[in-house]
């Protein structure tokens, strides 16, 4: 065919007005079948948040900060809380450290639910699993609604604990959620992630080698699916993951298809972590009072999210606000590790959307 | 090719799975005839008492977006709290800072209007009203109930 | 005198029209009566519409369902039954304009004559043992794939008449899908006419009286209907339309009433093949073996069979995703086409004893 044979490279916009690439714009070269370059084009949902931050006070900070990446908001929050805690030595009693695990964890079955439905979009089905997990989602988030008074943006976190303890009736909610949902993990795994056209889309995809992985700076579940074997709940041992018993999800073949059951072992790890951590959940305080002005001083904190491990470095300056705030976000270097994968393995324009969706980054927590 | 097994369990296992779920209720509620009921600690609208609040401002200090302001109501003593809804991002920050438990959280989140100005709630609008009055057309309030494999929507007073 | 000679006229019919016709009128009717009834009812115009009605309400309802959603809803007091008109009726007051640059005669054609080459290849499908509109002289099968294999002409020509670069592109792609789809079916197909010696569409489905031919050509039966879905572009090969960069193909360009009547295409193509699939392999308009001949019109059974075809094929749009147009191509050239073979190895071989089976 003449037009096949002219091998021009044609830029193509992947731009904020389409239908599968979120409010990002990447510009892919290609010549029609093959891509060979897919460039990110940062920029558009950047708000500033580092800078808004230091107009705030530290439990005023909490709001904005969230606002990163608000479908997992709970990691994200505590991120910059155990900054601020590292900062002026803050120790948290033992019962705000479970309840910060049981929301953090609840948010982390939000966010692989809605990504494994957008990758079932992004591949082309009719939005069966799409709306499965929205609807699944619901009960998560009416779960978090009663804990903290809001679906989606908790600011539940603050410095010295948390906002409020768990009232009656949560446990056996949060029981009886936990069953249901099991039982749904089924329906997912039985049509989905064994579903035949799935897997010819999906298998040999992508395909991320882990020494690629480590040397491009890959996060989260795109490193632990090409086998990397490195969790932050287990690195930090932070809150309470270091009393409760769960497992690091990984996978060998570094295909999207291995990022996708990495995800999928993680929920189901997560479910672990909030039955046991409901079952031994210790009495006591749920926060500490801090003073409104901190010392001076600096504070690092590395926590994981849903999308890998978010970094965050505070420097006090002794006021009531802080002095930097810097923000190391997984989206960004998940960024990077896409725009260097068609040097490394042959990628096809129909694979970008697989592709992209299989690294799962939220756009506003690269652009901050 | 395919084996056997492989297309049992990839091609028509789907098939069957998704096909069941043809037979579970709807996840869908008929808003406006249909509402959720909210947990007591939603934040949605805010109310003030004008009885307990003693014009401290705590609320304006504590508020991220800085969208409360005091100001004078004809009759009453002191200053009181005017939000202004289209830069509050429900955090519940005032509420919780209230000490004298002047400002409360309530389950209303049908805020719309029509011009930018509606939108600032001055102290003495600002007080409760039933769910039915912001929307006329309830006829039921949800809540979601988990029976067996299945989620049902049952009705609550 | 002239009252009575025309009482006497209409006293023919079989209905009592009681709007004053010129004789004539009244004698062509009288005469053709069962014709212009195929023609307008069954198979013909209307049932054609009324299909397209169904399948498409049938889709959204429930697909909605195994999405856990409701569909539509308000429009029509019943479940939302008359969405489709209310979305035609959209359609038809929106602007239709031409790309600048395009070829208008051509752009605008298609959409006319793209709906109905489907709606011709209807015509040739019996609904009874006398109720075929176009018997084609003992060739029904041929002419029936020989019309159907415009279609990629036709798309081709859209594409390339919108003056743009990707429909261009789209085009030649849902054309390679179509050829690669169309061999497994015309393969098939022949193994059924080694099978029953004859094109013609009426005596293959009276030889399937005692067994129908899904049994012997099992595989046929299989790859007959994977193609079935490639060549009207069903998910999961509907890659023309939500692919090339996420616009919809050669269909881009079409705006307002030329957009309804190419989605129209799909539906009347599916109906199309679903029609031939029934008349090949599952017995046509006969009933079961089993209950014997005579329990009921041909007509009930073909559409009985038809629903249930089509809900098939429906659902699985819900259930898969789409593949990629490399592993769409692969799949008809390196397995759907050996498997034909296979199945006319087999028949060649083993005709006398399903011959047998047949009596």
């Amino acid at each position: 065919m003449v037009v096949s044979e002219a091998k021009e490279i044609m830029r193509i916009s992947w731009g904020p007005q389409h239908p599968m690439s979120g409010q990002f714009r990447f510009i892919l070269e290609t010549d029609g079948e093959n891509v060979y370059e897919i460039i990110p084009d940062f920029g558009f949902t950047h708000r500033g948040i580092e800078k808004i931050l230091e107009y705030r006070t530290f439990v005023q900070g909490i709001v904005p900060f969230e606002r990163l990446a608000m479908v997992d908001a709970a990691n994200v929050g505590l991120a910059y809380v155990r900054a601020i805690e590292d900062a002026a030595g803050i120790e948290v009693p033992k019962r705000a450290q479970y309840i910060r695990t049981i929301l953090c964890e609840i948010s982390r079955i939000n966010s692989h639910l809605y990504a494994i439905g957008l990758a079932a979009e992004a591949a082309g089905g009719y939005p069966a699993i799409f709306l499965w997990t929205t609807a699944d989602r619901e009960l998560f988030l009416d779960l978090a609604e009663m804990l903290t008074g809001a679906r989606w943006s908790y600011a539940f976190f603050i410095p010295g604990g948390v906002r409020a303890d768990i009232p009656e009736g949560f446990k056996e909610r949060a029981l009886k959620v936990l069953s249901y949902f099991e039982k749904r993990l089924i329906a997912y795994r039985d049509s989905w992630l064994e579903n035949e056209i799935w897997l010819t889309r999906s298998r040999g995809v992508g395909r991320l080698s882990a020494e690629d992985a480590i040397k491009l700076g890959a996060a989260g579940p795109s490193l632990r699916g090409s086998g990397v074997e490195l969790d932050m709940r287990k690195e930090e041992k932070y809150e309470a993951y270091e009393e409760l018993n769960f497992k690091v999800a990984v996978q060998k073949e570094g295909d999207c298809q291995a990022r996708f059951m990495v995800r999928f072992l993680e929920m189901i790890e997560s479910t672990k972590i909030i039955r046991q951590a409901l079952e031994n959940l210790p009495p006591g305080p749920f926060k500490k009072p801090v003073p409104p002005k901190l010392p001076k001083g600096e504070g690092f904190a590395r926590v994981e999210t849903a999308r890998g491990e978010m970094d965050v470095h505070v420097i006090l300056d002794g006021s009531d606000k802080p002095y930097r705030v810097k923000v190391c976000a997984p989206s960004f270097r998940n960024l990077y590790v896409i725009s260097k994968l068609p040097k490394l393995t042959k990628i096809l324009v129909a694979d970008v959307p697989v592709v992209i969706w299989s690294f799962d980054p939220w756009y506003l927590d690269a652009d901050r | 090719m395919l084996k056997p097994s492989e297309i049992k369990q990839g091609v028509l296992k789907p098939y069957t799975v998704v096909f069941k779920h043809v037979f579970r209720r709807p996840h869908t509620l008929m808003y406006p005839y249909e509402r959720l009921k909210f947990s007591p600690r939603y934040r949605g609208f805010i109310t003030v008492d004008l009885e307990k609040c003693n014009g401290c401002g705590m609320c304006a200090r504590a508020c991220p977006n800085k969208c409360i302001e005091l100001v004078e109501v004809p009759g009453m003593k002191h200053k009181y709290p005017k939000i202004d809804y289209g830069y509050c991002c429900f955090c519940g920050l005032c509420t919780d800072s209230c000490f004298r438990g002047a400002l409360k959280r309530t389950e209303i989140v049908e805020l719309s209007a029509y011009r930018r100005e509606d939108l600032v709630v001055r102290p003495e609008d600002a007080q409760p009203r039933p769910v039915e009055s912001v929307l006329p057309m309830l006829k039921r309030f949800i809540t979601v109930e988990i029976v067996g494999d299945n989620v049902r929507y049952k009705e609550v007073r | 005198m002239l009252i009575d000679e025309r009482c006497i006229v209409m006293a023919e019919l079989p209905i009592p029209i009681p709007i004053p016709l010129p004789e004539w009128v009244v004698e062509f009717i009288a005469l053709n009566w069962e014709t212009l009834l195929k023609i307008i009812i069954i198979p013909g115009l209307a049932f054609i519409l009324l299909f397209e009605l169904v399948a498409v309400w049938f889709e959204r309802k429930f697909l909605a369902d195994a999405m856990l959603r409701i569909g539509p809803l308000y429009c029509g007091r019943v479940a939302g039954w008359l969405q489709l008109i209310a979305d035609a009726l959209k359609l038809t007051v929106k602007e239709l304009f031409a790309p600048k640059g395009a070829h208008k005669v051509l752009f605008y054609a298609v959409p006319v004559f793209a709906p109905t080459i489907p709606a011709l290849a209807v015509v040739l499908i019996p609904f009874g043992p006398d109720w075929i509109l176009f018997r084609a002289g003992g060739a029904g099968l041929l002419l029936f794939f020989a019309l159907t294999s415009l279609i990629p002409v036709l798309t081709i020509l859209a594409g390339w008449a919108s003056n743009n670069k990707y429909t261009i592109i789209g085009a030649l792609r849902s054309a390679y899908l179509y050829i690669a789809a169309e061999m497994p079916l015309f393969i098939a197909a022949a193994g059924v006419v080694i099978l029953a010696g004859t094109f013609d569409l009426v005596e293959i489905v009276e030889l399937q009286s005692k067994m129908w031919f899904a049994i012997p050509q099992f595989i046929g039966f299989i790859t007959f209907f994977i193609a079935m879905l490639g060549a009207s572009e069903r998910v999961p090969f509907d890659i023309p339309v939500a692919e090339q960069e996420l616009v919809l193909g050669w269909r881009t360009e079409y705006t307002g009433i030329a957009f309804g009547l190419l989605m129209t295409v799909e539906y009347a193509c599916l109906l199309a093949w679903s029609l031939l699939f029934i008349t090949l392999y599952l017995g046509g308009y006969q009933g079961p073996p089993i209950l014997g001949p005579g329990t009921a019109s041909g007509i009930f059974w073909m559409l009985v069979k038809l629903g249930i075809v089509v809900a098939i094929a429906i659902f699985l749009r819900v259930v898969f995703p789409r593949y990629r147009i490399d592993q769409a191509l692969r799949l008809g050239w390196r397995y759907l086409i050996p498997l034909a073979l296979l199945n006319i190895f087999l028949t060649l071989a083993m005709k006398p004893y399903m011959l047998a089976l047949l009596k």
